[in-house]
């Protein structure tokens, strides 16, 4: 397990550390013998392996032979731009979406091959897939009943997720963010070994984030499969453990948040000169990447900040400003997609994930 | 996480769902919304209402009815005035339709296929509830519409009873029918996927069909044409009210030509049905 260590927010006593697949859980994590709905662990790790996934609507090629596996016990966060294909990947392992060549397992299975899907896995596919007219409690009621879960389950669930007053109300009064909470509230009834969320905090208001954070992290701990699926790097820092990175259908990374990290350490440096062209001409000597930014400033990668002052002092070439930009995920996640957003954009425009078989 | 206690269940992970399972969800989704016991309930009153307006105009006129016409007296047809049970028909197609409609229109079809992966069997649950609501509805309709024809009639025009030949049928080929146009509802949403245009087909299946196919359908001669009609559900259905053909001068198919029309309608829908949403994409 490569976690990286972090305070760990709000997590209430009784998070246990994560296991390995098929290690007993720690007491106080999830399968505390009598409580436990399933089949003993070993028969269920939560798996989920997806393996030269494709999938075509069309013209468009939405998932383009992804292979990636998710681990239970962490926090895996799926990243990509818009219609980088996420979408579409998780549809297909809910079996939702029939892959056009490839398969997606959970355990081994195809999630199709499952009975009760709740009881195994729990998804927040898209927080509107509900009808407005029912009440929480009726919607939530129904789910539980299909998979023969206790009645009792609905009160428990809407509790976690902070909608314990209204499962009397009808949905299509909730905001979107209460929607959130009430799928993810879905995901919970069935108390599954492996949950997947897609796109889970958009709508929610601040505290609404840091809680879901906070669950993500907790279901984690307790040695359970989470994959939270983000276009936004910035949530997944403070979330994931792991990221699996897509763009245009195909896989960019596949690691640890701390290699992930790693790779946005070659920071750049921009510089204001009145001679862009001799400055550009002396770095690019001293083996700089130069890249003209208007008509006095270059953005200069390779040497640091002092070694840019240095190079200009020795050269005699004047410069009014020389800055240094630490490099931030945000920054290694954009690099990184960069080149598939753009090939979406040209190639695709209408975009595979809106466009997904509605 | 405050996850407590659940009921034990160790069947394997691939164990299919319990079908009195499906069939509580289905009985929750189809009740939990508000236009169900509203449109149901109030089709109850108003079938009563025209059996009634259907009855007391021949409990009036029958001192001055021909001799000709009192011999072949069809109570039936106060009963079950076939043109308002059109409208009966197409309600029930409706609310069949929009069972399927909308989940698909809402995105919650992908939650319940989430929920319980075997889309067979949901669907069948789902087919399972709605017919036998609508059946029940078919024969509360049935049953009422017969007790106020009967008490409307009164002494004047004697000789009927719940115990006359072919009153049972009509109720029984009520339920039938009010759960087979349901089924068709549902087929028709499978098929089209869009909510309007589900509704318009349902319409003019169940309104527009019957109402051109009394006309001569243009390539067809008059034989050929009634067949068509015949085979349509509403017409099986008024064959099965026809207490008493005597003067009848249309071309009837026979009861159980009827009974076998309305049971191939139902078939037919879940045959289009299952296997459609079985492999689509949601």
């Amino acid at each position: 397990m490569d976690r990286i260590p972090r305070a760990e927010p709000s997590t209430p006593a009784g998070g246990a550390e994560p296991y390995p697949g098929t290690e007993p859980p720690a007491p106080g994590g999830r399968a505390t013998g009598r409580c436990d709905p399933y089949p003993p662990p070993g028969n269920l790790d939560g798996m989920i392996e997806i393996e030269h996934l494709t999938k075509r609507y069309g013209r468009v090629l939405a998932v383009d032979g992804l292979t990636f596996t998710v681990r239970p016990g962490r926090v895996t966060g799926f990243l990509g731009p818009n219609g980088a294909g996420k979408t579409s990947t998780l549809r297909m392992l809910l079996g939702l979406n029939t892959p056009t060549s490839g398969r997606a397992t959970i355990d081994g299975r195809s999630f199709r091959e499952f009975g009760t899907g709740l009881r195994h896995v729990g998804a927040l596919l898209d927080a509107n897939d509900v009808h407005d007219g029912r009440t929480a409690n009726a919607h939530l009621g129904a789910l539980a009943r299909s998979n023969g879960l206790p009645r009792g389950r609905v009160r428990e669930v809407l509790a976690t997720v902070g909608l314990g007053d209204a499962g009397r109300r009808r949905i299509g009064g909730f905001s979107l963010g209460m929607r959130q909470r009430l799928g993810i509230a879905a995901a919970l009834l069935g108390d599954p070994p492996v949950l997947l969320f897609d796109e889970p905090v958009n709508g929610l208001d601040p505290e609404g984030i840091r809680w879901a954070r906070g669950l993500f992290r907790e279901l984690a701990a307790e040695g359970r499969t989470v994959l939270v699926s983000s276009h936004l790097m910035g949530e997944m820092e403070h979330t994931a453990d792991h990221l699996v990175v897509i763009g245009a259908g195909r896989l960019i990374a596949d690691e640890s948040l701390a290699a992930f990290a790693a790779r946005a350490t070659t920071g750049g440096v921009t510089v204001r000169t009145p001679d862009p062209t001799a400055l550009a001409a002396v770095l690019a000597e001293a083996g700089a990447t130069v890249r003209a930014h208007g008509p006095d400033t270059l953005s200069v990668t390779g040497p640091t900040a002092a070694e840019v002052n240095e190079l200009a002092f020795t050269h005699r070439v004047m410069v009014h400003e020389v800055t240094a930009h630490g490099k931030t995920l945000e920054d290694a996640f954009m690099q990184l997609t960069a080149d598939s957003v753009r090939y979406r954009a040209a190639a695709t425009a209408a975009g595979a994930e809106g466009g997904a078989g509605r | 996480m405050s996850t407590t206690c659940t009921t034990a269940d160790t069947r394997s992970p691939a164990a299919r769902p319990r079908w009195r399972d499906l069939i509580a969800a289905e009985w929750i989704k189809l009740t939990s919304l508000r236009s169900t016991p509203i449109v149901l309930g109030l089709l109850v009153p108003l079938y009563l209402y025209f059996a009634h307006g259907g009855a007391a105009t021949t409990y009036a006129d029958w001192p001055t009815l021909a001799a000709e016409l009192k011999r072949h007296p069809d109570p039936a047809h106060d009963a079950f005035p076939f043109p308002k049970f059109l409208l009966l028909m197409a309600t029930a197609g409706t609310l069949g339709a929009m069972t399927v409609a909308g989940e698909q229109a809402s995105g919650l079809i992908r939650t319940t296929f989430i929920a319980v992966p075997a889309r067979t069997r949901v669907l069948a649950a789902k087919a399972a509830v709605l017919a036998g609501t609508l059946a029940v509805v078919g024969l509360v309709i049935g049953v009422g519409v017969w007790g106020v024809t009967l008490a409307t009639y009164g002494d004047r025009i004697p000789g009927f009873s719940y115990g006359t030949p072919g009153v049972a049928r009509a109720v029984a080929g009520t339920a039938v029918m009010l759960a087979v146009c349901g089924l068709i509802g549902m087929a028709l949403a499978a098929i089209i996927r869009n909510t309007a245009g589900t509704v318009f087909a349902v319409l003019v299946f169940f309104l527009a069909g019957p109402v051109a196919g009394k006309g001569r359908v243009p390539p067809l001669d008059a034989d050929r044409s009634a067949h068509v009609t015949n085979a349509l559900p509403g017409y099986a259905w008024g064959r099965l009210t026809v207490m008493d053909p005597g003067h009848t001068v249309e071309r009837l198919p026979s009861v159980p030509t009827a009974w076998i029309t309305l049971a191939a309608w139902a078939f037919a829908a879940l045959a289009v049905m299952l296997p459609l949403l079985r492999r689509r994409d949601v």
